[in-house]
């Protein structure tokens, strides 16, 4: 996957272009809220964001240009596919699920399913280790967030039982 | 004046920040000698937990960080021919032909000794220069603070590697980034679209752990080649003799580190290779470099840790960070209310005073950090990644959460992850797009402001000799790095 640097350059330069398109014709027509009176036109609240648009535009044009010209094949940037990208779902899975269920499970459970659930993952068999880990890491960056940073942090489900902890 | 400095002791000389500085320098040691981990990554993980210090402590917590980092990355680079930092891989060339011969222990000491002296170097010429320059800014209107916010984002270009064209582009979404929220001038909706949360803006620690921490671990787990080297420390340390034979290329090693650290973008890569090739082309025996010659490692540590102390003249007197790491440092001070630059000498003077002594410090821990912990280190360098990386997420979901106390924060940083691994993968430089990021408001700002006085006229940013020498210094720079960048052969100038 992404062997070669022509590929790469190809859809960096349709991503600038896309998201240039898109911010200019779509993003700022409706995300920009414009007053109604505006002393010159340069100060308007879309300019900016419309002249860097623009600046995007250009740059994801000349990328396209320079990828399409041909040019000698440059042996190291022929990378050979090292990345095992199917673990890309799971990788996801488990952080959509954490940023869905933090607030309900709280900063302690939900990173303790998260951080064992990712050590698997990592290819930890080390079974002592994995718990220890995954009990001790949230614990103790709650109990520093809480007590010495006196950052309120949610416990979630466990609040009951974190508050008898403190 | 000396109640100026009582007062700035007094502000420094506590036990909170002794510590914190000492903490910050093992935390960058042992980090930077990690393959993998980068001192980026371990700043931006730092951050967070400064938020409960004084403004000092904190900072002083992350310059720590930032120092030892750029230090740790020789271990790694030496033990195990694997540079821990960019700024490292020119210790490669002697220090792990030295490590194969046995004496990685003489290696790493003449490396903490060039680094130690070179960083002593670069602090005192933050001290001496930073207040000069903040002065001369002190004539500056809003106009001459854009063009030098144009000539400061050249450095985008530095930090751009060999991906020149992606690095402006991936700076053009960070400056888009930053408009996120209420207009600066009518205080008017910028793409918010009806969410409360993004009427302030994106705050600045998800998106920075997003970009920097994230796609490490992502690709971590997706990478099939999990590296197992392990470190082994053998033979003698440094003789007084080696000290001497080494000490005219730390030196000039440490002030090409201090010019070149002062200018934005250049970083320590370049100068740590400059000074390794002024060290050869001088030497007696330029044969034996890249062979295990001493005096190479020395060389190019001392070009490396020249840029630590220098990269801040920039940032205290101008605001304008000189890397990726100054920039995180430029975001930490702002989270403390703090706005680097020429106000600052005027208004907390003796905050910038108290900074400059711990600086000072930070060059004594380094040195007892290093000749002590060595060993301990090396071994810390080889923990398993498969438990290393699980718990940086972890660290991660915290940092970004404990901003704003808002979970949409978590959520944040994971898009901004997500965006990282794709820059990551598409080779777009993600560096760029942080600073452009960080300065983008600044940049907004002072170009509309400019335009308020002139009533629309753009002739304004060309109406004094500062805007004229910023114009110039910009064309000077983008070319230099265009002609770089297309000269065959030549490394790129890449920052860490």
């Amino acid at each position: 996957m992404l062997r070669s640097e022509r590929t790469r350059n190809l859809l960096s330069a349709a991503v600038f272009i896309l998201l240039a398109t898109a911010i200019i014709w779509i993003a700022i027509p409706y995300g920009v809220q414009e007053p109604k009176k505006v002393k010159f036109v340069a100060l308007s609240p879309s300019y900016y964001p419309r002249l860097v648009s623009y600046c995007l535009l250009a740059l994801g044009c000349l990328i396209l240009i320079r990828s399409l010209l041909p040019k000698p094949l440059n042996p190291t940037n022929q990378q050979e596919s090292t990345s095992r990208y199917q673990l890309l779902v799971p990788i996801v899975f488990i952080l959509f699920l954490l940023y869905w269920f933090l607030e309900y499970l709280g900063f302690v459970l939900g990173p303790i399913l998260a951080l064992l659930a990712m050590l698997l993952l990592a290819g930890e068999r080390n079974i002592v280790a994995i718990l220890i880990i995954s009990v001790t890491l949230p614990l103790c960056l709650y109990l520093f967030f809480t007590q010495v940073a006196n950052i309120p942090i949610p416990g979630g489900i466990l609040d009951p039982l974190l508050l008898k902890l403190q | 004046m000396l109640e100026l400095l009582s007062e700035a002791f007094t502000l420094f000389a506590t036990i909170e920040n002794a510590l914190a500085l000492l903490v910050g320098v093992v935390v960058g040691t042992v980090v930077g000698a990690i393959p993998g981990m980068t001192t980026p990554m371990a700043v931006a993980l730092t951050l967070p937990f400064t938020f409960a210090l004084p403004p000092v402590t904190g900072i002083l917590l992350l310059l720590g960080v930032y120092k030892g980092g750029i230090y740790g990355g020789s271990i790694t680079a030496i033990l195990i021919n694997t540079p821990g930092t960019p700024a490292a891989s020119c210790t490669v060339l002697d220090g792990y032909p030295l490590a194969q011969k046995g004496e990685a222990r003489r290696a790493l000491d003449i490396a903490l000794i060039a680094s130690c002296i070179a960083d002593f170097i670069s602090n005192i010429s933050l001290i001496l220069f930073a207040g000069y320059l903040a002065t001369f800014a002190l004539n500056f209107g809003s106009a001459e603070l854009f063009t030098l916010i144009v000539f400061s984002l050249t450095i985008i270009a530095g930090v751009s590697g060999n991906q020149l064209l992606k690095g402006f582009g991936a700076a053009c979404l960070g400056l888009l980034l930053a408009t996120v929220g209420l207009d600066l001038i009518y205080g008017t909706n910028r793409f918010v679209f009806g969410q409360v949360n993004l009427m302030s803006g994106l705050t600045f620690i998800p998106v920075l752990i997003g970009l920097f921490a994230m796609p490490e671990i992502i690709n971590y787990f997706i990478s099939k080649e999990k590296t197992t080297a392990k470190t082994t420390l053998a033979g003698k340390g440094a003789s007084l003799a080696d000290v001497k034979s080494c000490i005219k290329s730390i030196l000039r090693g440490s002030f090409i580190g201090v010019i070149l650290g002062a200018i934005p973008g250049i970083g320590g890569a370049p100068a740590a290779f400059m000074s390794y090739s002024e060290a050869r082309r001088t030497s007696k025996d330029p044969d034996s470099f890249g062979k295990g010659q001493i005096e190479g490692v020395a060389a190019a540590e001392a070009g490396n840790n020249g840029v630590a102390g220098a990269t801040m003249i920039p940032l205290l007197a101008l605001g304008i960070p000189g890397d990726v790491i100054t920039a995180i440092i430029l975001g930490a001070f702002m989270i403390h209310g703090l706005r680097p630059g020429p106000l600052m000498f005027q208004e907390n003077l003796s905050l910038i005073y108290a900074i400059f002594m711990g600086i000072m410090l930070s060059s004594v821990y380094l040195f007892i950090v290093g000749k002590l912990s060595i060993k301990a280190i090396s071994k810390i360098a080889d923990i398993p990644k498969s438990r290393l990386f699980p718990c940086v997420l972890i660290l991660c979901v915290f940092g970004s959460y404990a901003v704003n106390n808002t979970i949409f924060d978590v959520g944040v940083m994971f898009l901004m992850g997500a965006i990282g691994f794709g820059m990551l993968k598409l080779s777009i430089p993600v560096a760029p797009f942080l600073i452009a990021f960080i300065l983008g408001p600044l940049l907004e700002d002072n170009f509309r402001q400019s335009l308020l006085i002139s009533k629309g006229s753009y002739a304004i940013f060309f109406s004094s000799g500062i805007c004229w020498f910023f114009w110039i210094l910009t064309s000077f720079s983008i070319a230099f790095l265009i002609y770089q960048h297309q000269k065959p052969g030549t490394p790129p100038l890449v920052n860490q």
